[in-house]
Formats: C-alpha cells, sequence, structure tokens
C-alpha cells in the first residue's frame, strides 16, 4: 500500500475516499502518513491535504526555478479551465436541485441530467456554452456532449465514475481544492470585491433558484 | 384566473384531506411518484397548481420548494426516529430482565425463572440488533450525504442530529458492558451464555465502529459548515464571469512566494517497459498487442501513365539475341528455296562471307545440322554432301568438301555422298 500511495502520489492524483478509499485509510494513520511525507521530502516534495481534509495531494516543499515554471504553467492551467467548470457546476446543482454538489462524495446520475436537459432550454444552452469553453467540438447529439463534459471533468480531477452502467459519478476531494481557489480569487481580485450580484439564471418556467 | 384565485385553489387542493394523506405519503416515500389509474386522481389536479412537478409522461416529484418547507416543518419530528434512543431502550430492558430473573431465582419461583430467562434471551438478541443496524444507518446515511433532504441546513442538522445519536450509541455501549452481569458470570450461566454470544462477544468490535462512525460525522459536520460560504462564492463568481465574458483571471505577481493551494505538484507519468525476455510477460505482451488497432497506411503516390508489369508469378521473358551463324543458315536456306538449281554451301559462303563468319567446316556442320532443323523451310530442303575418301588405301575416313543444297526432297542421308575426284 506504501508503493501504491506513493506512485499515485507522484502522479499528481487527489487520494480521498473517494477515488482511493484504502489510500486514504492507509494515510489517515499518522504513522504511516509521517513515513510517507518523509519519504517524499527527500525528493523535495511532501503530502499536503485539502482544507477540509477531504484529500491528500502531492506539493513542492521548496520553490526554485524549476518548480516556479511549473507551477506558473498549472496556473494558467486552472485560469482557462476555471470558468467552463464554475459554470458547469453551477449548471448541473440547477439541473439536479440540489446544492451539495460541492461537497466530496456528491453523486451525480447522468440520466438524471439528460432528463433535466431535455426539458430545460437554458440548461440546454449553458451547457453547450460550457462545451465551447472547454473546447469541445459542437457537433452530435446532447448525449454525446453531455458525455464529453463529464469526461473532461474526470480528466481534470473533479469526479469519478463509479457505475459505468447506470452512468454514476462522484465528486473528488479535488472540488475542495477548486473552492480554495475560487475563495483565492474572489479575496485578492479587485473586480470582484464589492456589489456584484446573485447569479440572475433566467428560467422559463419558475422562480429563481436557491 | 386572477392570482387570487389562483392561490385559493392551490392551497384548497393542498388542504383537501384526500390529498394531504397522498402528499403525507409522498413525502414520507422519498418525493416521487409514478402515475397510475389509483393516484391520478391526486396526481393530476396537484399537479395543475405546480404542487406536483411532472417529469415526462408518467412521472412525478413533489416540488421542490414544498419539499424544503416539508423539511424545515418536520425536522424535529424526524429527530424522533431516534437510533440511540432506542438502544438504550432495549439496554434497560435487558438489566431489568437481569434483575427479574435474579429476584426469580432469590424467591425460588422456578416458573418465572424459566419466562424471565427467555425474555432476557431475546431483549439481548433486540439490543445486539439494534446496535447493528443503528450504526449501518448511521454510515449509510453518510456515505450517501443524507439524500433524505435537499437542501444544506437540513444535510447540516441532519448531520447534527446523527452525531448526537451517535454520542448516545457509544455511551450506551459503555454503559452496557458496565453493569454487573459480568462480575457474576458463573452464578447464572444461561444469561451469562446468551449475554455473552450476542453483546459481549462483539463488544469491541461495535466500540471501533461508532467511533470511526463518530469521526465521519464530525468530520462531515465540518465540511458541511464550510459547503454554504463555498455554495455563496462560486454563485458569486459564476454570476459576475456571466456578466464579463471577456474578464481575464488575474496574474499572481510573484511566483516566488505562490499560495498554498499553487504549491501542488501536477506529477509525472510513470512509464515501465516490460522485458520481452521474461517468459512470464509474453501473454500479457500478446494480448496487449492484440489489442492495438492496425495502423491504416495511406499511400500518396502520384498517378502517372505506365507500362504493365510482370505479374508476380510470371517470370519476365528473356529476349534472346538469334546468333549470326543461325541467321546465316536461315538466310542460305532461303536462298535455296528461291533458287531454280541447287545451290553449294561452300560457293554461298564465299559469296556471303560477311554473313558468315565460320570456317568451312563449321559451316558445313551447320549446314548438316539445319537437316535436324523442323522449322520451315528446312523439312523441304535436299542436302546432297560433296566429300571423298582418304587417300590411303585402307583409309576409311570420309572428308566433306561441301554441302549442295536442293529444293523440296528429303535429305537422303550420308549414303548419297557423292564422291569427288
Amino acid at each position: 500500500m506504501f508503493e501504491y500511495v506513493i506512485f499515485h502520489l507522484l502522479r499528481g492524483e487527489f487520494i480521498c475516499r473517494v477515488t482511493h478509499p484504502e489510500a486514504f485509510d492507509y494515510l489517515a494513520d499518522e504513522g504511516r502518513f509521517h513515513e510517507a511525507d518523509g519519504y517524499l521530502g527527500r525528493i523535495g516534495r511532501r503530502i499536503a491535504t485539502t482544507p477540509q481534509q477531504g484529500g491528500y495531494y502531492l506539493a513542492f516543499t521548496r520553490i526554485s526555478d524549476t518548480e516556479r515554471k511549473i507551477i506558473k504553467g498549472q496556473f494558467q492551467e486552472i485560469k482557462n479551465s476555471l470558468r467552463p467548470t464554475i459554470h458547469f457546476f453551477q449548471a448541473i446543482m440547477r439541473a439536479m436541485e440540489r446544492e451539495d454538489l460541492l461537497l466530496l462524495g456528491a453523486v451525480l446520475e447522468k440520466a438524471q441530467i439528460m432528463s433535466q436537459i431535455d426539458r430545460d432550454d437554458w440548461l440546454r444552452n449553458e451547457l453547450q456554452t460550457v462545451a465551447a469553453l472547454f473546447g469541445t467540438t459542437p457537433d452530435g447529439s446532447q448525449r454525446t456532449m453531455l458525455d464529453r463534459l463529464m469526461r473532461k471533468l474526470v480528466d481534470a480531477g473533479y469526479l469519478v465514475q463509479t457505475d459505468a452502467e447506470r452512468g454514476l459519478y462522484r465528486v473528488t476531494s479535488k472540488i475542495e481544492y477548486l473552492n480554495t481557489v475560487i475563495a483565492f480569487i474572489i479575496d485578492n481580485e479587485e473586480a470582484l470585491k464589492g456589489e456584484f450580484g446573485d447569479d440572475p439564471e433566467p428560467t422559463a418556467d419558475g422562480p429563481t433558484l436557491l | 384566473m386572477s392570482v387570487d384565485r389562483t392561490l385559493t385553489a392551490a392551497l384548497a387542493a393542498l388542504a383537501n384531506p384526500a390529498h394531504r394523506d397522498f402528499l403525507l405519503g409522498l413525502y414520507s416515500s422519498g418525493g416521487q411518484a409514478v402515475l397510475t389509474p389509483d393516484n391520478a386522481r391526486h396526481i393530476l389536479p396537484l399537479s395543475q397548481y405546480r404542487i406536483l412537478v411532472a417529469h415526462g409522461r408518467e412521472r412525478y416529484s413533489l416540488s421542490r420548494l414544498l419539499t424544503h418547507f416539508f423539511d424545515d416543518v418536520t425536522q424535529r419530528q424526524r429527530l424522533n426516529e431516534s437510533l440511540g434512543d432506542i438502544a438504550d431502550q432495549h439496554r434497560s430492558r435487558v438489566q431489568e430482565l437481569y434483575h427479574e430473573y435474579r429476584h426469580a431465582v432469590m424467591n425460588g419461583n422456578h416458573r418465572d425463572i424459566g419466562k424471565f430467562a427467555d425474555q432476557f434471551h431475546g431483549a439481548c438478541a433486540d439490543l445486539a440488533q439494534t446496535i447493528s443496524s443503528g450504526i449501518e444507518r448511521l454510515l449509510a446515511h453518510i456515505e450517501n450525504n443524507f439524500a433524505i433532504v435537499s437542501s444544506l441546513s437540513a444535510k447540516q442538522r441532519q448531520n447534527e442530529y446523527y452525531l448526537q445519536q451517535a454520542n448516545k450509541l457509544n455511551e450506551t455501549l459503555i454503559t452496557l458492558f458496565r453493569i454487573d452481569l459480568i462480575d457474576y458470570p458463573l452464578e447464572y450461566p444461561e444469561l451469562y451464555n446468551a449475554y455473552q454470544a450476542f453483546l459481549l462477544d462483539r463488544r469491541s468490535e461495535w466500540t471501533n465502529e461508532i467511533l470511526r462512525v463518530i469521526s465521519r460525522l464530525k468530520t462531515h459536520l465540518f465540511r458541511l459548515r464550510d459547503a454554504e460560504p463555498n455554495l455563496r462564492r462560486l454563485r458569486k463568481l459564476a454570476g459576475f464571469l456571466r456578466q464579463h465574458p471577456i474578464y481575464e483571471f488575474p496574474e499572481i505577481a510573484d511566483f516566488s512566494d505562490p499560495p498554498d493551494w499553487l504549491h501542488h505538484d501536477p506529477g509525472h507519468e510513470s512509464v515501465a517497459y516490460s522485458d520481452v525476455t521474461d517468459a512470464a510477460t509474453i501473454d500479457e505482451l500478446e494480448g496487449i498487442a492484440r489489442q492495438i488497432p492496425a495502423r491504416r497506411i495511406i499511400s500518396s503516390s502520384a498517378r502517372c501513365a505506365g507500362t504493365l508489369k510482370h505479374r508476380a508469378d510470371s517470370t519476365p521473358a528473356e529476349l534472346m539475341a538469334i546468333p549470326r551463324y543461325r541467321k546465316a543458315l536461315q538466310q542460305f536456306a532461303h536462298a535455296v528455296e528461291k533458287s531454280p538449281s541447287p545451290l553449294s554451301a561452300i560457293d554461298w559462303k564465299q559469296e556471303n562471307s560477311a554473313a558468315v563468319e565460320l570456317t568451312d567446316p563449321l559451316w558445313l556442320m551447320l549446314v548438316l545440322h539445319g537437316s535436324t532443323i523442323t522449322t520451315p523451310p528446312f523439312p523441304s530442303l535436299r542436302l546432297e554432301p560433296i566429300g571423298r575418301r582418304g587417300t590411303a588405301s585402307i583409309s576409311r575416313n570420309l572428308y566433306l568438301t561441301d554441302i549442295v543444297v536442293d529444293g523440296p526432297t528429303a535429305y537422303p542421308g550420308i549414303a548419297a555422298l557423292r564422291s569427288v575426284p
């Protein structure tokens, strides 16, 4: 299990109860955590935890030119994907009428989302916009588009597919990382402080959701 | 229909006793219903006022807003479905039956001894079942993130409540294994056997599990308390981005001291190569190789006029040049054919020395060979060899000096050799 943990951390993955339950329990033991952390310390790395302790990930212990370059690239990637990721989660929360999708372990059911897409023009347009922001090609059916979007989120590490036959996905601990990024941006960007209001979300058939 | 009249009709539908019972049942069973002839008299009118919302032709669900309202109203009611309280009641019953049994033994009441022993046995089984199922239900609630309620605030209340119940279960376990039964194992073996089989043997397992559940409930509550502000931030940022579609996120001024979250190492993909000399990997490598699709090769050669090539299974013909002496022989044969009189081979050779580059003997041998050729005009020619015998009296040698070739009669053979004096 030590080897398993180290290899998956070195691949940049988030280890949590959803993605790697046994590895997560392994690192939950303080002694084992320190053992793995010490091992990684020899190569300039450490094990960090997400803000709500939902997951473990690999972090640098020192920032030299090499690490700075990697960090810049990573930040650029985060900036490029942040807008569609935020819009996706917000659209899905609206579609499924749930507020808990930003929690580790939350379940998404593709059939339910698809059913809502068929009924809701706003949601359909919103997801097409998200698909365009992600750079996916607009050809194909709505189902194909949704499949591609879910695949994007899986590849980015926010979702993991738990049941391919039933189209079930679960949110991983990387969502806590996303929440941290959003909080950082809101706290540090002048344009975002002040009077921007709640999302207007025009709906065709009902009042504004929560 | 005016707004007031619509509202009045909707409230009347909600207050209708028949609809009310249907709605209570629907809410208790998860809020979803499929239209059937039996429930159509409830579903159809309620859906007119969006008390029920249609999903397709036959599926309906309770309105989201009404569900949230019911969640808030029934929280105290729901809290009464307690796990720790029930376990505590069963624990009290076990203890009570122990004392009843003890009194019966001390009073010598044999009839009650049997009765209380049986009841003690049943109470231990009930308590064991309550503790096990209680722990399972707590874990299930954590795993499905309190799916029974949909709003964050309701989930938080559920979490807090179940944390209380888990603590109560833990206290029940502590109390249960502190009672005097443990100190008198030999005095009441028939009670102790049931107590041990149902409860004592599972003590450490339950203790570990309930402590684990409590830890997870606390962690979950910690996350739920942060979920609301996270949700609010995400919505605000999403709204801002929608209003400013060309907004660019700011750069970080100093990457020498980035925020903690940017210390994340995106990682490296490890690549391993199988040792193909290791026989143990052959089968797996073969399986992998079979899955690799053949590469489609598209040839892009320019079209141009060409010549037919030989088929792969045929060897190309070799053009052989006819030897000059063979040509000379054919020329001589055609000359004979055209000539009105027989022709001398030597004379013809001398007249056509450019065509025949052979010595006289070789030329004569070649002409003789012409008698074996089956292609025209050779079969129609008559060859008459001209020669002499050796000068010695006993010599039997024949010396060929010329061949006269005539028209279309067969060659008579060497016996017709004409002697030359």
